[in-house]
């Protein structure tokens, strides 16, 4: 045997022990071999599982993608097939409009030469010799339909309120105004009766145009749109071609605005890229030129934007949305419009009516962009002129009862900063998505724009910057000098009277405030006086106001002298002063 | 779909019908759509008495999403929101109230109304083991809250307002999602897709009870769509209305605690977060101090009681860290009202048909940021720069209910949205109209700048009459300028200076436009809207840009009324 052979004397039990040793061995061989067998295939099972799990995610999160990427598709198309329908229904709507207007106009027209006709058979009266400013509207052209070849009519074909106080407005001379009335609940004028009250049917029933039962327009859907998103609304701000004017009126006032953009250079020396607006006599000056109707006018301003498009907002007047110029209540001008309001009348002693004060127009397409590129100008609001309250030579009164000032000295204010950051910008900087940091203005320039209203310089790209003041001292046949705040500012601003050593002078009273005058209305049913006539003057040597804000402020200067007014600019977080600017007022 | 909103106008309703209509809301009297609880009531109205959800949170992407479980779901019912399938919508809905009314709030609640209000989820990343301590805390917070309550309701017969101090995500406009800190009404974590940042409004009776009412005057009818509905014809001011006098409720905007005079207003105040925070009711303690908690610490509770102060808008706020807590989002309002003539500001001031509430805010995410991570913003050296601008939550088109969520648009009507039907207007006499029952004046306007940036409220259509700043009344006769520089006298104005912490009350006549002419106004067919916005035009933007995105609103001069009128007799 061979086991005999082996070195060394093995027993069979040892031999035993070594063979069932080695089974073990082997035993023990196999089975870790195969546990690790089955661990590596458990191994590459769960790895497997993994995979297929991280592949049944990835697929999942595919699909998700898919389904989410179909679903921001069909979101996209849906938005654009609802925009399209929108587009398509606001053209339908403005076409429908444009009809009505021409119909309306035809209508007009007929009656017109109905009534010239029977006029012309009549025996004439001995008429009066002002004819009524409501005429029956000589057709008056609508420059955005394309099928009329009449002219525009032009600014000099207006009744220019140059000289208010001596042409006698013949709104105002005309029709009967319920002025003084002691009612103490006043009719207002928009009567759908065909009433003598109404004021345009008052020389001539027939042509009373205001109910039109004629053609009721359908009700329209409710005037609010649906977005998707903010983007979508930002980027897609309600656009008409040429809207139409509704109800056009011969104006009193007319005005043919434009957009410019150029370099303007500021008096400390910047030159800055600047938007504005423009006429034929104010070409690109800074800020756009005044425009200053009176109470009761009918006024229009035709606009024809170029650069992208833009609004007129009057600021302050409150016409219907159609004529307010904002986008998502009306719409922005993509072609041109002519914007159409009539400023209400003031009644003296009465708190609920009236207009005549200070306000501004500015742009309300991407207002945070377009306002500081310069797109705003004056506007002034005369009163109309009250038999019980006359005005004397060279005196205009700031509102119907309201105290005379010297028209002679009557001063503009607009304090206004800069960022020179935002000039260079896009149109629609922002519009659609993209940060352009428009919600941090940190303006780098301070002006103190305007002057004294009846020495505007002409000229071409010239900034109206004020460079001192003069005030009327008490005393004389003189009255006192009018300072009209208009902040066209972004931030606080603080204004200061002081003496050239910086000690206040509480010169300033404060008179009307946002177009309207501050009255003491404490007794119901009396008439609401003026505060200065009701025996309390609001004077002040330092007046806050914010952006936006108009204030008419009388001055009143303690004796001759020269004084120093001071503009702060404020920050709108902090209220520190970031920027000021003096100017000399001088009193004689 | 206004399920949800009608849902929680008219809790009882609710019980009963899981969706309700929007007729059912439209009505123009409600069924005393409160709940009312003091000390005997559980969590379970507490939960169900909710308002509405924050505009801002309703489509809001979760922070930090939900684990793979649910995605389908979540997806089908985005889906269904989007299409607007009724039934989805309306099941979900019902789903979460259910739930709500029956467990008050717990993890299953919120994940519903996540389920169901989200529309996109944006990432799936998280992982399992997130999810779990997820689950925890949530389960943490559900028993924490019922522990508190339980010791409120023992510690005191008196009902009082449990007040969270939380924090969480909220979709800024332009769906970015911002850190907040927000005083709720029930406990949330950091990554709750539903944050209670904002208190559901509450009001505190005179007769002693607490109240979960959006509307005020509680059981008064609600105005459909938040317009008031006239009393009828004035017939001689034709194309005008007689407007009902004391007759229409209020909606209340989310923050806004009203109090009666005469009540006590009792404040339990948690502070659930790392850092120890405040609650100060700001000038409404004797003698016009603050009425503060004072500081709590981290994990504490503070009951804050005090006596309804005099009628007025008293802001509150964190004072933390001036002025950041409040700017990361812990700010709202008290509104105190006089219950013996509940639409005047108090008796013998100015009265109104209905009253807004607007608070207005300035959110900035780099101050956000810095606090999330768990820093401190020092604001001296660290300048803000707000980015977003809010009107009750509320930003550009959202603010102008504008959206294709009809339940935000709704909320932005109801709480925002001015609206009215044109009346001939006496500013002298805002009392009895020309006929008995009738009122000659407008709407309250009570605008309230919780955030910091200097307001300037710009509103289009009509000028406002100002009748309070600050709660000072100011006169009719004897106006003055400050030595600040601030005129003090009620006047008309187009542009409200509204400055930080600053509150203004105007009247808004709602009259004919001035300006329009006679052709255009006798012809008119349809509602006239136009924006309010502030004119300090940075505030304007959302992200840098997206004009009109910011604090803006609209308000509207409502179409010829068409009928019938209601409420006439009463």
């Amino acid at each position: 045997m061979i086991e005999s052979l082996l070195p060394g004397k093995l027993t069979a039990r040892q031999k035993k022990e070594a063979e069932r040793k080695k089974k073990e061995a082997l035993a023990r061989k196999k089975r870790e071999a195969e546990a690790k067998r089955k661990r590596e295939a458990e191994a590459r099972k769960r790895a497997e599982s993994r995979r297929r799990h991280e592949e049944a995610m990835r697929r999942a999160a595919e699909d998700r993608r898919k389904r989410e990427a179909a679903a921001k598709k069909r979101r996209e198309a849906e938005a654009k097939r609802r925009r399209e329908e929108e587009a398509r229904r606001k053209a339908a709507a403005e076409a429908k409009r444009r009809r009505e207007e021409e119909e309306r106009r035809k209508r007009e027209e007929a009656a017109r030469k109905r009534r010239e006709e029977a006029e012309a058979n009549q025996p004439k009266p001995p008429s009066p010799s002002p004819s009524p400013v409501v005429t029956p509207p000589p057709v008056v052209p609508n420059p955005g339909g394309s099928t009329d070849p009449d002219p525009t009519p032009t600014e000099t074909a207006a009744p220019e309120p140059t000289d208010p106080t001596s042409s006698p407005d013949p709104v105002e001379t005309t029709v009967p105004d319920p002025v003084g009335t002691t009612d103490p609940d006043p009719t207002p004028p928009d009567t759908s009766e065909p009433e003598p009250t109404d004021p345009p049917s008052s020389p001539d029933p027939v042509d009373t145009t205001p109910p039109d039962p004629v053609d009721p327009v359908e009700p329209e859907e409710e005037a609010r749109h649906r977005f998707d998103s903010q983007v979508d609304f930002s980027s897609n701000q309600n656009e008409l071609e040429n809207p139409v004017t509704e109800f056009k009126q011969t104006p009193d006032l007319f005005v043919d605005l434009s957009f410019y953009g150029t370099d303007l250079r500021f008096d400390d020396g910047a030159e800055v890229e600047m938007w504005s607006f423009e006429t034929a006599d104010q070409r690109k000056n800074f800020p756009g030129p005044l425009i200053r109707p009176k109470e009761g006018q009918i006024f229009q301003a035709h606009f024809k934007p170029s650069k992208g498009n833009h609004t007129i907002h009057w600021h302050g007047m409150e016409p219907d949305p159609r004529n307010d110029g904002v986008g998502h209540t009306s719409f922005e001008i993509a072609g041109e419009y002519t914007y159409q309001w009539q400023p209400e009348k003031g009644r003296p002693g009465d708190p609920n009516w009236g207009t005549a004060g200070t306000y501004f127009y500015h742009c309300h397409v991407n207002t945070t962009l377009h306002v500081q590129m310069g797109m705003f100008g004056p506007l002034i609001i005369d009163p109309i002129v009250h038999e019980d309250y006359p005005v004397s030579p060279g005196a205009r009164r700031a509102f119907v009862d309201g105290p005379e000032y010297d028209i002679d000295t009557e001063t503009l204010l607009v304090p206004y900063s800069m960022a020179t950051r935002w000039h260079g910008m896009n149109h629609a900087a922002g519009l659609s998505g993209e940060d352009a940091g428009l919600n941090h203005f940190e303006p780098n320039h301070f002006y103190l724009l305007g002057g004294e209203l009846a020495r505007r310089p002409g000229g071409k790209e010239t900034v109206w910057s004020l460079k001192s003041l003069r005030a009327n001292v008490k005393g004389g046949s003189r009255k006192r000098t009018l300072l009209r705040l208009l902040n066209a500012n972004y931030l606080p601003t603080v204004l200061r009277f002081q003496d050239s050593w910086g000690k206040p002078v509480p010169m300033a009273e404060v008179i009307a405030h946002d177009g309207r005058p501050f009255r003491d209305t404490s007794k119901p049913g009396e008439p609401s006086l003026p505060c200065g006539e009701a025996g309390y003057p609001m004077k002040t040597s330092i007046l806050r106001s914010g952006s936006a804000e108009r204030w008419d402020v009388l001055l009143d200067p303690p004796s001759a002298g020269e004084y120093q007014v001071v503009v702060e600019f404020r920050h709108w977080i902090t209220d520190e002063i970031v920027g000021s600017r003096t100017v000399r007022l001088v009193a004689s | 779909m206004d399920e949800r909103s009608a849902n929680l106008n008219n809790p009882n309703d609710n019980l009963d019908e899981g969706t309700m209509g929007d007729e059912a809301t439209d009505a123009a009297v409600s069924r005393w759509g409160f709940v009312k609880y003091g000390a005997i009531a559980g969590l379970g109205a507490l939960a169900l008495a909710g308002g509405q959800q924050p505009a801002h949170a309703q489509p809001a992407a979760t922070p930090e999403p939900e684990a793979d479980t649910g995605t389908e779901a979540k997806d089908a019912a985005g889906t269904a929101t989007e299409t607007g399938d009724p039934s989805g919508t309306g099941a979900g809905t019902g789903t979460a109230t259910d739930s709500e009314s029956g467990s008050g709030t717990d993890a299953g609640t919120e994940t519903e109304v996540d389920t169901e209000t989200e529309t996109e989820t944006e990432a799936e990343t998280e992982t399992e083991a997130e999810t779990e301590t997820e689950t925890e805390t949530e389960a943490e917070s559900e028993s924490e809250s019922e522990t508190d309550s339980k010791a409120a309701r023992e510690s005191s017969d008196e009902p009082v307002l449990d007040v969270y101090i939380n924090e969480g995500y909220l979709k800024m406009v332009d769906d970015s999602l911002v850190y907040h800190r927000g005083f709720g009404d029930r406990p949330t974590e950091k990554n709750d897709a539903d944050p209670s940042l904002a208190i559901k409004p509450r009001v505190f009776l005179k007769d002693g009870d607490l109240v979960a009412s959006r509307v005020y005057p509680v059981g008064a009818p609600e105005p459909p769509h938040g317009t008031p509905e006239p009393k009828g014809p004035d017939s001689r001011n034709p194309g005008q209305y007689l407007i009902h006098r004391a007759y229409w409720g209020s909606f209340m905007p989310e923050r806004v605690i009203v109090a009666e005079k005469g009540s006590t207003i009792r404040l339990r105040v948690h502070n659930r977060l790392a850092k120890e925070h405040e609650l100060a009711i700001h000038g409404a303690g004797d003698d016009g101090e603050d009425a503060t908690t004072g500081k709590i610490a981290p994990g504490e509770n503070v009951l804050l009681e005090l006596d309804a102060p005099d009628p007025g808008v008293y802001i509150y706020s964190d004072p933390g860290n001036q002025p950041v807590e409040r700017t990361l989002g812990l700010y709202g309002a008290l509104v105190v009202m006089d219950s013996s003539d509940p639409w005047c500001i108090a008796p013998g001031l100015a009265e109104f048909e209905r009253q807004w509430v607007w608070l207005a805010h300035a959110v900035d995410p780099v101050w956000a940021n810095i606090e999330a991570k768990g820093g401190t913003v020092n604001p001296a050296t660290q300048r803000a720069v707000p980015r977003y601008f809010t009107l009750n939550g509320r930003s550009g088109y959202e603010s102008m209910g504008m959206t294709r969520d009809e339940e935000l648009n709704r909320a932005s009507d109801e709480e925002t949205t001015i609206s009215g039907y044109p009346r001939q207007f006496e500013v002298r006499e805002f009392g009895e109209g020309s006929e008995a029952g009738s009122l000659r004046g407008g709407q309250l306007v009570r605008m309230v700048n919780c955030g910091i940036v200097f307001h300037q409220m710009h509103f289009h259509g009509n000028h406002l009459w100002t009748v309070r700043c600050d709660n000072e009344d100011w006169k009719r006769s004897e106006g003055y300028v400050d030595e600040d520089g601030y005129l003090c006298f009620q006047q008309w104005e187009d542009v409200i200076r509204l400055k930080g912490m600053e509150v203004k009350e105007s009247i808004i006549p709602i009259k004919r436009p001035p300006d329009a002419i006679d052709q255009v106004w006798n012809a008119r067919n349809s509602d006239w809207g136009y924006p309010m916005h502030c004119h300090s035009e940075s505030s304007q933007t959302a992200a840098g840009g997206m004009y009109p995105g910011g604090l803006t609103a609209h308000w509207i001069i409502k179409a010829p009324f068409k009928g019938p009128y209601k409420g006439a007799g009463s």
